[in-house]
C-alpha cells in the first residue's frame, strides 16, 4: 500500500509540470458610439505582464519578417502595433476599420488602450473579432462588450474563433 | 449574448479548464473520500465551499476586503495539500473528532481562500461594473463545478473498481481507502509543488 501510494506521488512529480495553477487569463474590451463626434470608441482593458510579453513577441517576430523581406521596420509602438493586429473591427462591408490610438493609461495591474474611427451611430452589423494573447494562453478568453442605439451587446471569444456580429 | 450568460461562461470555462487544474484538483481532493451512498455528506461539504468562496468573491471584488494576491495564489494550493493531509490522516470518520463533521467548516474556510483567488482579475477588470459580472461568473463557476464533481464521481468510482479486480485476492485494506490514498496522494504532490513555485517570501 505505501509502496503504490509512494509510486503514484512519484508519478505525479512528472505529470506535475504539465498541469499549471489557476490565473484567470482574459480581457474586456468596451466598444461605445460618441455621438458628439461621430465616431466609435474602443477600450481594451488586459493584464500589462501579458500584454507586453504578447506584444514584444509580435513585434520582433513583424521586425524580422520585414528584415528578411527588405522591407523597412515599423517603428510603432509594439503595444500598439498587436492591439491593432489583434482587435479588428470591420464594418458592414467586412473591410477592417482603421483604428487611430487616443491614448493608453496603466491603471493597477491593467493597460487600458483607447482606439477610435468614424463610424456609423446603429453598429449592428458591424463585426468583431479579439485575439488578444489568444498567442499566449490557449484558454484566454475574450470579452466585448458594445453599447449602441440604447442596446448593450456582449460577445465573448475563445481562441480559433473568428468575426462575430454585433445584432 | 447577455451581459450575464457572457460571465456564467467565464466562470464554468474558469473552473472547468484542464489547462489549469487547482480548483478541480481540490474538488477531487474533497470528493475522494466519498462513496456514493455519502452523497448527503459530499453536498454538504460543497455546498459549504460554494458558501466560502462566494463570500470572498463578494466582498473582495466589491472592495469590502483587500487582500495580498500572492499569498492568495499560494494559499490556494496550501488548502489542496491540507485536505489531502486530513484524507490521509483520518482512516476512519466514525471514530474521528465530531465523527468527521467539521469537514464543511474546513471546507467553507478554503472555499474563501478559493473565492479570493478569483476576485482580484474580475475586480481589475471590470472596476466600474462590477454587478452582474459578479453574479454571472459566480453562477458559472457553480455549474462548472456540478460538471467536475459529476466527472470526479465517475472517476472516483472506476478507480473502485478497477482497485477491487485488481486486489480481489489479496487481504488488504478497503477499496476506498486505497482509493483515498492514492487519489490523495498524487493530488498533494501537484500541489505542493504549486505551493513551492508561489512562495511568496
Amino acid at each position: 500500500m505505501r509502496f503504490r501510494a509512494l509510486v503514484a506521488a512519484l508519478s505525479a512529480l512528472v505529470i506535475a509540470r504539465p498541469l499549471e495553477a489557476h490565473p484567470l487569463h482574459t480581457s474586456l474590451a468596451d466598444i461605445t458610439y460618441d455621438a458628439a463626434t461621430r465616431e466609435m470608441r474602443v477600450s481594451v482593458r488586459v493584464f500589462i505582464d501579458d500584454f507586453t510579453k504578447a506584444s514584444t513577441a509580435y513585434a520582433a517576430a513583424r521586425a524580422s519578417a520585414a528584415r528578411a523581406a527588405k522591407l523597412p521596420v515599423s517603428n510603432e509602438s509594439p503595444l500598439l502595433m498587436y492591439a491593432r493586429a489583434s482587435l479588428i473591427v470591420a464594418g458592414r462591408d467586412g473591410r477592417p476599420l482603421s483604428l487611430a490610438s487616443c491614448g493608453g493609461k496603466r491603471v493597477g495591474d491593467l493597460m487600458w488602450i483607447c482606439f477610435h474611427t468614424p463610424a456609423a451611430a446603429d453598429l449592428s452589423g458591424y463585426r468583431v473579432l479579439d485575439k488578444i494573447l489568444f498567442d499566449l494562453y490557449a484558454d484566454q478568453i475574450n470579452i466585448v462588450q458594445a453599447s449602441y442605439g440604447g442596446r448593450k451587446v456582449s460577445l465573448l471569444y475563445t481562441r480559433g474563433e473568428g468575426f462575430k456580429h454585433l445584432e | 449574448m447577455s451581459e450575464l450568460l457572457t460571465f456564467m461562461q467565464l466562470g464554468f470555462r474558469h473552473i472547468t479548464n484542464l489547462q489549469a487544474m487547482d480548483h478541480i484538483l481540490f474538488l477531487l481532493a474533497l470528493a475522494a473520500i466519498y462513496r456514493p451512498r455519502d452523497w448527503r455528506n459530499a453536498l454538504w461539504v460543497v455546498t459549504a465551499f460554494t458558501v466560502g468562496h462566494s463570500i470572498t468573491l463578494a466582498l473582495a471584488v466589491t472592495g469590502a476586503m483587500v487582500l495580498p494576491i500572492k499569498l492568495i495564489e499560494f494559499l490556494i494550493p496550501v488548502t489542496i495539500v491540507a485536505t489531502c493531509i486530513e484524507n490521509l490522516i483520518v482512516r476512519d470518520r466514525a471514530t474521528a473528532p465530531l465523527r468527521g463533521r467539521y469537514r464543511p467548516i474546513f471546507a467553507a474556510v478554503f472555499g474563501l481562500v478559493h473565492g479570493a483567488g478569483f476576485a482580484d482579475y474580475l475586480r481589475n477588470l471590470f472596476a466600474d461594473h462590477i454587478a452582474v459580472p459578479l453574479f454571472g461568473f459566480n453562477v458559472g463557476i457553480e455549474l462548472g463545478q456540478i460538471v467536475v464533481l459529476i466527472f470526479a464521481a465517475a472517476f472516483l468510482l472506476a478507480a473502485d473498481w478497477t482497485i477491487r479486480h485488481v486486489r480481489a485476492s489479496l487481504a488488504a485494506p478497503s477499496a476506498l481507502r486505497v482509493r483515498v490514498v492514492l487519489v490523495s496522494a498524487v493530488v498533494m504532490v501537484i500541489a505542493t509543488r504549486w505551493a513551492i513555485e508561489r512562495n511568496p517570501w
